[in-house]
């Protein structure tokens, strides 16, 4: 698992939840081409829930290029396109975590992108909402764009 | 608290009574919950404070807004925290140009200063 080490998904399990998920994370550094993704997709859908199952964890994920990675809007673009590919795995919850980091242009282009790409889908949403100073500011633009959104049912 | 009596010196000495016999909305029980941690942590504010007046140099926004933040620990209104949560957001409502950084920091740079 990425996000959270296998202890983690395996003291949630034991505690009662009936399943675990992860979002698309950023990984500590910006990756460098869409390909990056599409190997990270492969993981989150394939390697993990296969590795999850040899400790009885039900495992899910989300799909997205994170927030933080979003200020190139090439790159997302790339990116989203791969993404349907995925959505068929049968670990696969929807979009997410999708919204924004700084509040930036860029980011609200591409968040704008992936909530089109989760209606057009039929997907659910994981929302991530920035940390600390930028919370309050961005989590308001954000649930705007959402409700902007006739398609978008919260 | 009750105030119980030794039985051997008969001299009075407090004991704690088990909150969950009380109401959560006597203040007598939240201080008995929460007093010592709060003190606590408020003593961690001022070692804080004396650190950054000891060192040399020059502070920046964040003791600014730091300092602004305190000031609505004196508030007699019910929404302190929310109004500590304020003085650290960003106040404006429109994205910014570009984002320059990943992290956030704590408190907001202002405008046209997110490095």
């Amino acid at each position: 698992m990425v996000s959270r080490t296998t202890d983690d998904y395996q003291a949630m399990v034991m505690a009662g939840c009936q399943a675990v998920c992860e979002p698309a994370f950023w990984a500590g550094f910006d990756r460098s081409s869409a390909q990056g993704f599409y190997d990270y997709f492969c993981q989150l859908t394939q390697h993990e829930p296969r590795r999850a199952s040899m400790f009885g964890l039900p495992h899910y994920t989300w799909l997205c290029i994170n927030p933080k990675e979003s200020e190139d809007v090439g790159l997302a673009e790339e990116v989203l396109a791969i993404i349907p590919e995925f959505m068929k795995s049968p670990n696969v919850l929807g979009i997410g975590e999708i919204g924004l980091n700084k509040n930036s242009r860029n980011e609200v282009a591409v968040l704008e992108k992936h909530i089109d790409l989760a209606a057009n889908n039929d997907q659910l949403i994981l929302v991530h909402t920035p940390h600390l100073e930028d919370k309050r500011k961005g989590t308001r633009l954000i649930l705007d764009m959402l409700k902007a959104d006739s398609r978008i049912k919260p | 608290m009750a105030i119980h009596r030794n039985r051997i010196a008969n001299e009075p000495f407090p004991v704690f009574i088990c909150p969950f016999k009380g109401h959560m909305a006597d203040r007598k029980n939240i201080l008995d919950l929460y007093f010592l941690d709060a003190r606590a942590r408020l003593i961690d504010i001022a070692a804080f404070m004396d650190r950054v007046n000891r060192a040399e140099g020059e502070t920046d926004f964040r003791y600014d807004q730091f300092q602004d933040a305190l000031k609505a620990l004196e508030s007699d209104q019910p929404n302190r925290a929310e109004s500590v949560l304020l003085a650290f957001s960003d106040p404006t409502n429109e994205p910014i140009p570009v984002a320059t950084t990943k992290a956030a920091c704590g408190a907001w740079p202002g405008e046209g200063n997110n490095d």
